[in-house]
């Protein structure tokens, strides 16, 4: 018991005390994790507040340019008179709320002297293999979840069960072509196309009493609601040019998913005015 | 039939076809059995009776 107690007490102090040699060490290892937070759908406060906790931990200061695409940090030892400056790429990882959750929680670690600078990169380059959730898992739990929204919006069985079709085939389409490397808005365009006509199905065949609910509901599952949402939120704490790239990738792929329901609409001769 | 119908079976069954023949050529990487998909990729070709180099 007095080992381990010593133990513990030991790697507790070499953790608080394993920081970074230069500044250069911290800019390098808080751009490459602000990347990948940004990759992964975090906001730009969130990004800003894990980085400042974890350069204040390290005794320096940080300062960051959030845009759409890059992320230009500088990071300052405590007396200013040396700095280092690195531009990265946000790295396209989808979003992630798992690897949003480790990576504040590595923050948090770093923040309370939990973890070392060493051990902390470890567990960076351990977040960043992480495996995306299981394809199957959430084919299945997303087509679920949109035959809830149809449920939600009032649908009927045949309706939920026609949204439920819709989006199965709908959203392994999206994921098989996304696997392909094709243009996400090319995906969301034929995505949207093929549930909007399977979601027709009870204008075609005359299933159920709310065909209407049906159909609405049958592209839900390609809303792109996280940036619209982060949007918002960059756009509350000043961060416009963020904001605004947010606000036009998610308006563009809205746009072509609605292009897709037209598309399936006109084909279906359904009459949506 | 009306064309509606006839619309609608059309398209659900182009995109049937297209994860059969995803699935097809899925299962031809799989087993290695890609070769005839490699049009033009002549270097990837290996002629056992070309003996020019004897």
């Amino acid at each position: 018991m007095t080992n381990m107690t010593t133990t513990n007490s030991d790697a507790g102090r070499r953790a608080a005390t394993d920081m970074p040699d230069t500044p250069k060490a911290a800019c390098i290892f808080l751009s490459d994790y602000a990347a990948w937070l940004l990759g992964c759908g975090a906001t730009c406060i969130r990004i800003e507040k894990n980085v400042r906790r974890m350069a204040e931990r390290w005794g320096m200061e940080s300062e960051m340019t959030i845009l759409p695409s890059h992320i230009h940090i500088t990071v300052w030892n405590r007396d200013r008179d040396h700095s280092y400056s690195n531009i990265v790429r946000l790295q396209h990882t989808g979003i992630s709320f798992d690897i949003n959750t480790r990576l504040s929680k590595l923050s948090w670690a770093i923040a309370d002297g939990k973890t070392g600078f060493a051990e902390s990169r470890r567990a960076l380059e351990a977040i960043k293999a992480t495996r995306p959730a299981n394809k199957w898992m959430v084919w299945v739990l997303a087509s679920l979840a949109n035959m809830s929204f149809c449920r939600l919006f009032g649908g009927d069985a045949a309706a939920m069960a026609t949204v439920l079709l819709a989006t199965l085939a709908g959203y392994r389409l999206k994921q098989a072509m996304l696997e392909d490397g094709l243009d996400v808005r090319f995906v969301f365009f034929c995505c949207a196309f093929f549930s909007s006509v399977i979601g027709a199905a009870g204008y075609v065949f005359h299933w159920g009493d709310t065909p209407e609910v049906a159909l609405g509901t049958s592209v839900l599952y390609l809303i792109p609601g996280i940036p619209y949402i982060n949007s918002v939120s960059d756009l509350l704490d000043g961060h416009y040019i963020s904001s605004f790239g947010r606000f036009m990738n998610a308006l563009v792929l809205t746009a072509c998913l609605s292009a897709g329901l037209c598309g399936g609409l006109l084909l279906m001769n359904i009459n949506w005015l | 039939m009306n064309q509606q119908t006839t619309a609608w079976i059309l398209t659900v069954g182009c995109l049937f076809l297209i994860f059969i023949f995803r699935s097809i050529q899925h299962m031809r990487k799989e087993t290695g059995h890609s070769r005839i998909l490699e049009i033009g990729n002549e270097d990837a070709l290996y002629d056992e009776y070309d003996d020019n180099e004897l």
